[in-house]
């Protein structure tokens, strides 16, 4: 990774957000091939972040650049060729899969285009086949289980060909084996395809596992960066979480994994801190 | 695929099909019985009184169903599909209210402008603008994102319209009373061969218009954030399409009077046999709303003659019924 490091998204001292809660001097920058994850507690700014990258909220000030150009000055529809993102929840689900992943094309259509091309269908197949939801093609998404629907919103935003996949919480609604296999699939994009993902994400040990650098979120401002062993550290998950936690390394991975304590085992704790120390 | 594809597409025929034998059926009934085989016959002597009964009065008014009908169900269509919500309906956002407020100040007022067959359409007109202008101006805010918002105050122009129309009422004589009422319940009536054109015109064009809009329609399904993600003007095409949905309904309503549940009831029939994508579903409720009301009035004009019920009761109550029934029955067309 350390050869090609090419600036995709560069964030720098972002302010913005709701009139009851801002973010404030957020600067980070993505670099192509990144697979970067959002953590935080909740109300930490973390959907605020995403929905000011998407001009959903407004920006007050900081600039919020995708490959130099400024993301805010960006026609929506330039701005959906770049940039594509899998929320949790999906409004309508009467239309059936394959238009639902159609629907990816829509930034590239031609404003007097009526129906869609034979390739945009061969391409929507494409990323149907990859994300497993091929065999659904005819189905109303209303028949698809949580975790299928989920797949199916990647294979939408996977249509759309972005630079950058933004991920809201992919996995908040999903059993393990549905985390797992969600997450296998973004990282097999990531490698193989080398898209750049941001993807928001309240388990810590799943951020730790899947990304290669994780944003700490803490509210509104970005306390801790770096690759998951800086980030994940006790002390800094104890002062942002205000829980007590203890942090071993994944003996499958070695990345560090987050251990909670409970309240009545924290006095036996704290005497083997004092021990080792 | 192929074969859904086919079905949609057999659907729209299907319904062109109906339309024409509806249309056939409203031409040759009513007071003067033409029958099918007549009708050659009636068409090569134009100096019949059938003949004349035909072009002076059946074929007017079966073009002028048929825009009516088509214009309110593509209305509805449109308005529920950028609110997202099924029981929008032009009406409900208060159009009928302004346009029968307008109508009723002029009668009662007893101005004669000098506008002829035009004045009672331009004051239903005036009124359903001066309504849109307001729902428009007070309801979108800065954004127009405030779907809620924009239906309450259509909700309580409305609701205001109608008092001050009770108020209209309760000062006006007897005559004027009366005139006002049968405006209301609507009518296909409408000796204007201009107006009908108009009506006609007007139709078609917001149609093939609103075609340009059909893919953001479809990208609005997932909601507005989504739609915007998808390389979308959202705020350009809500706001261009209430206009052109409203101003239609506004003539529909300044031209035949108020005629309900079109709007509500085709749209939901409609979405049921094709499906939501608004690529076909603009065409399936304009012609299913086109053909309703012509079934309508022939209805209207037959069931009780020599008198004729006023055809917005007629759709009043057979909407109505329609909707209960499908309502009830399993699976609705808007899951969410």
């Amino acid at each position: 990774m350390e050869e090609m490091k090419e600036p995709l998204l560069e964030i720098d001292s972002l302010c913005g957000g709701y009139k009851s809660f801002r973010l404030q001097e957020v600067a980070f920058t993505l670099n192509k091939g990144d697979f970067a994850g959002i953590i935080g507690p909740n109300g930490s700014g973390k959907s605020t972040l995403i929905k000011t990258l998407l001009g959903d909220l407004k920006r007050s000030s900081g600039t919020m650049l995708l490959e130099g150009k400024e993301l805010s000055a960006m026609p929506v529809r330039q701005k959906a060729q770049a940039i594509a993102v899998v929320t949790q929840h999906i409004e309508d689900t009467s239309m059936s899969v394959l238009e639902y992943v159609l629907l990816g094309r829509l930034p590239y259509r031609e404003l007097f285009q009526f129906f869609e091309k034979k390739e945009d269908v061969a391409r929507a197949e494409k990323y149907m086949e990859l994300t497993g939801i091929l065999k659904y093609r005819d189905q109303p998404l209303s028949s698809l289980s949580g975790g299928e629907r989920q797949l199916a919103a990647m294979a939408r935003a996977l249509t759309q060909e972005p630079k950058l996949l933004l991920l809201d919480e992919p996995t908040s609604q999903l059993d393990i084996s549905h985390q797992v296999q969600v997450l296998d699939l973004v990282r097999e994009l990531n490698c193989e395809l080398g898209l750049t993902v941001l993807m928001i994400i309240h388990d810590l040990n799943l951020a730790s596992s899947y990304c290669n650098r994780l944003l700490l979120l803490d509210g509104g401002k970005l306390h801790t960066q770096g690759a998951p062993d800086e980030v994940l550290q006790f002390s800094i998950i104890e002062e942002v979480y205000k829980t007590v936690v203890v942090t071993r390394p994944n003996p499958v991975t070695g990345r560090p994994t987050v251990f909670l304590v409970p309240r009545h085992q924290i006095e036996k704790l704290k005497k083997e801190r004092v021990i080792n120390e | 695929m192929k074969v859904f594809k086919l079905y949609r597409v057999g659907f729209l025929v299907l319904l062109l099909v109906f339309l024409i034998a509806a249309s056939v059926w409203s031409l040759l009934s009513g007071d003067i019985n033409i029958s099918w085989k007549q009708l050659p016959y009636v068409l090569q002597h134009s100096d019949s009184m059938e003949y004349s009964v035909l072009m002076n009065l059946r074929v007017p008014r079966l073009l002028l169903a048929f825009a009516v009908g088509a214009s309110l169900s593509l209305s509805g269509v449109i308005l529920q599909g950028i609110y997202r919500n099924p029981l929008v309906e032009p009406f409900t956002l208060g159009i009928s209210g302004g346009a029968s407020l307008g109508v009723a100040l002029i009668i009662v007022s007893g101005t004669a402008l000098s506008l002829g067959s035009f004045l009672l359409p331009v004051a239903g007109f005036a009124g359903a603008f001066v309504t849109i202008f307001l729902v428009y101006v007070l309801g979108m805010g800065k954004s127009a994102a405030n779907i809620n918002r924009m239906l309450l105050t259509g909700v309580m122009i409305s609701f205001v319209c109608s008092s001050l129309l009770m108020f209209l009422l309760s000062i006006s004589t007897t005559e004027d009373m009366h005139n006002i009422i049968f405006w209301t319940m609507g009518s296909l009536e409408q000796p204007d061969g201009r107006l009908i054109r108009l009506m006609l015109f007007g139709s078609v064009g917001v149609f093939l218009l609103t075609h340009l809009f059909a893919h953001a329609l479809n990208a609005l399904r997932l909601g507005e954030d989504e739609a915007i993600h998808l390389g979308i003007n959202v705020k350009l095409t809500i706001r261009v399409l209430f206009v052109l949905a409203s101003l239609l309904t506004g003539l529909c309503v300044s031209i035949a009077g108020i005629i309900g549940f079109v709007g509500l009831v085709i749209p939901h029939l409609m979405r049921r046999a094709v499906g939501s994508d608004y690529r076909i579903l603009l065409s399936a409720s304009f012609l299913g709303g086109g053909l309703f009301l012509i079934v309508c009035d022939v209805l209207a004009r037959t069931l009780i003659a020599p008198n004729e019920l006023p055809v917005g009761v007629l759709t009043g109550i057979t909407g109505g019924i329609l909707f209960i029934i499908l309502l009830s029955r399993k699976g609705s067309a808007w899951k969410k």
